[in-house]
């Protein structure tokens, strides 16, 4: 075995070579930490590294393996995860120093389901503060190092791309894991709200924020997705895990297909490829738009009344709720936010509680309009850019969440938050590269629990695609 | 009407709301504060008195 390429194989591939005994989890753990000390001096993807426990987890992986037991396709495998979600006695800091020296005592409910399925966590990966995507962290863009590598799911979307973990997971409350995933070339999926367990994950909106998979295939993704999907069980004081829905859980990596035959398709011109779109961007989307076509999908072309007021509904409950499970942290450690974060938290403050309540009967106007328009059309997706552009040198980033600026990171809620204020799936898929080789990302939105059918449609452009299999060249690495 | 929205003002909105809210914030609340206020302000033009708010509450005890 090829130890130096073991990291850029799939996370389904070190599955297969793992049961087939060809190489050790112990192996694979101590070749992703060595591809973490090479890398990551230049794209700075982990905040901590958990290289004992990872070990001693790969051993009884190895020892599992030995004796027959195969709990998971995750079995042995190392994956990174968000530094907001609580990982037992490693630290968690959500990036600030707000909550420096927490140490929790229980994990996530989703770090508990990559534990009990064997998965091997190398480490905690770098988020904007509080997951707000305000502040610049250190971490870089995998495919040029002077550039935004997306936010808040920073890191993990970079770890992924440069090969220093099979997969991550990140959180999503406005396109936090969507845009690494598009700027960086991976893949990343916002669950429904409620597939995944929230418990355990530093919030900021209880009824926007999402937990998800990302990697470097559309394959990879289901099989993380099937592992993490699904409520936790009672809490120590006995109460269920609401913060998850309990739908069945489906087999995702089964219900992949090349074949498209019988899947619909929207693609809604006005709001998604307005102005702002790139040309680099709507040339590849469009592109593979007509892959998915060949692919066998039917394309319609449809219209989505009240897109327009998506952000202005998204961003006045995200300010809001944010800002409310900070009120003690803000007048107790003002000092120790960034002051961008410290600015939108007091905004948050702001927010009045009638504009509130009327950005929540937005919400339902615009799910009653995705709905209708779904049903409609007989649509199983809407397809769109997942940005309106690539990304752009860290020096020239202009931070603007409220949606309304104009700016580049305006465009990114303008594109995202949709799937957030209506609790609908959404995928990113990597669809090439513009004339400086940076990535576009295609976004796949879809109904209710449609997990399945949109890892679907992206597995089926992957097979008769090759953009999965480019990887970032590091100095040095 | 066209709220003209100034340091004074961010100053004693934030008191109302008890926030202590730094100098050197000032400046970048006013910006904040102007888009905050116009995307409110398109929601608040809209009637969706027959519409139910997104809140959800679950009594089950399960």
């Amino acid at each position: 075995m090829d130890m130096k390429e073991l990291h850029w194989q799939s996370l389904g591939d070190v599955a297969g070579l793992l049961c087939s005994g060809e190489v050790s989890s112990v192996e694979l753990t101590r070749s992703t930490l060595a591809r973490i000390r090479a890398t990551d001096p230049l794209v700075h993807a982990y905040v901590g590294v958990m290289a004992d426990s990872a070990l001693d987890a790969a051993a009884a992986a190895d020892e599992d393996f030995r004796a027959g037991i195969v709990k998971s396709r995750l079995q042995g495998i190392p994956v990174g995860v968000k530094d907001l979600l609580y990982t037992a006695g490693f630290p968690t800091s959500a990036g600030s120093r707000v909550l420096e020296g927490l140490v929790p005592t229980w994990d996530a409910v989703v770090v508990g389901k990559l534990r009990a399925a064997g998965a091997v966590i190398v480490g905690k990966t770098v988020t904007h503060e509080f997951a707000y995507g305000q502040d610049k962290p250190a971490t870089r863009n995998a495919w040029d190092t002077t550039c935004y590598p997306g936010g808040s799911s920073a890191g993990s979307g970079v770890s992924v791309a440069v090969g220093s973990a099979y997969a991550a997971i990140g959180t999503d409350t406005g396109g936090s894991i969507r845009v690494p995933a598009a700027v960086n070339g991976v893949v990343g999926l916002k669950p429904t709200y409620g597939r995944v367990s929230t418990r355990g994950v530093v919030p900021m909106s209880a009824s926007l924020d999402s937990v998800g998979p990302m990697a470097r295939t559309v394959r990879d993704v289901a099989i993380m997705l099937g592992v993490v999907a699904g409520p936790g069980g009672p809490d120590a004081a006995g109460y269920p895990d609401q913060s998850a829905l309990d739908e069945p859980v489906g087999d995702y990596v089964g219900a992949l297909s090349d074949d498209l035959t019988g899947v619909r398709i929207g693609v809604e011109r006005d709001y998604f490829f307005y102005e702002p779109v790139t040309d680099a961007v709507r040339t590849r989307v469009n592109a593979a738009i007509d892959q998915l076509a060949e692919r066998g999908a039917t394309i319609v072309e449809i219209g989505i009344p009240h897109l327009e007021l998506v952000v202005a509904a998204g961003m006045a409950v995200l300010l809001g709720d944010t800002s409310e499970w900070h009120q003690n942290l803000l007048r107790q450690h003002g000092d120790r936010y960034v002051p961008e974060v410290r600015t939108m938290l007091e905004l948050g403050e702001l927010v009045l509680a009638t504009a509130y309540i009327k950005a929540q009967k937005t919400r339902t106007v615009i799910q009653r309009s995705y709905r209708a328009t779904f049903s409609e059309h007989g649509l199983t997706a809407l397809v769109a850019p997942t940005l309106p552009r690539t990304t752009m040198p860290v020096a020239e980033l202009d931070v603007d969440l409220t949606g309304s600026g104009g700016t580049a990171t305006s465009g990114f809620v303008h594109h995202n938050i949709l799937a957030n204020v209506i609790g609908v799936p959404a995928l990113s898929v990597p669809v090439g590269f513009d004339a400086a080789g940076k990535p576009v990302g295609m976004q796949l939105y879809g109904r209710p629990f449609g997990e399945a059918e949109l890892l679907r449609i992206g597995h089926a452009y992957q097979c008769v695609t090759t953009w999965h299999e480019m990887h970032p060249v590091l100095p040095g690495t | 009407m066209e709220l003209n929205v100034t340091p004074e003002l961010v100053r004693a909105v934030a008191d109302l709301a008890s926030v202590g809210i730094r100098t050197e914030d000032v400046d970048s609340l006013v910006a904040l504060m102007t888009n905050q206020i116009a995307m409110a302000a398109s929601l608040r033009a809209l009637d969706f008195s027959d519409v139910p708010p997104i809140t959800t509450l679950d009594p089950r005890w399960t």
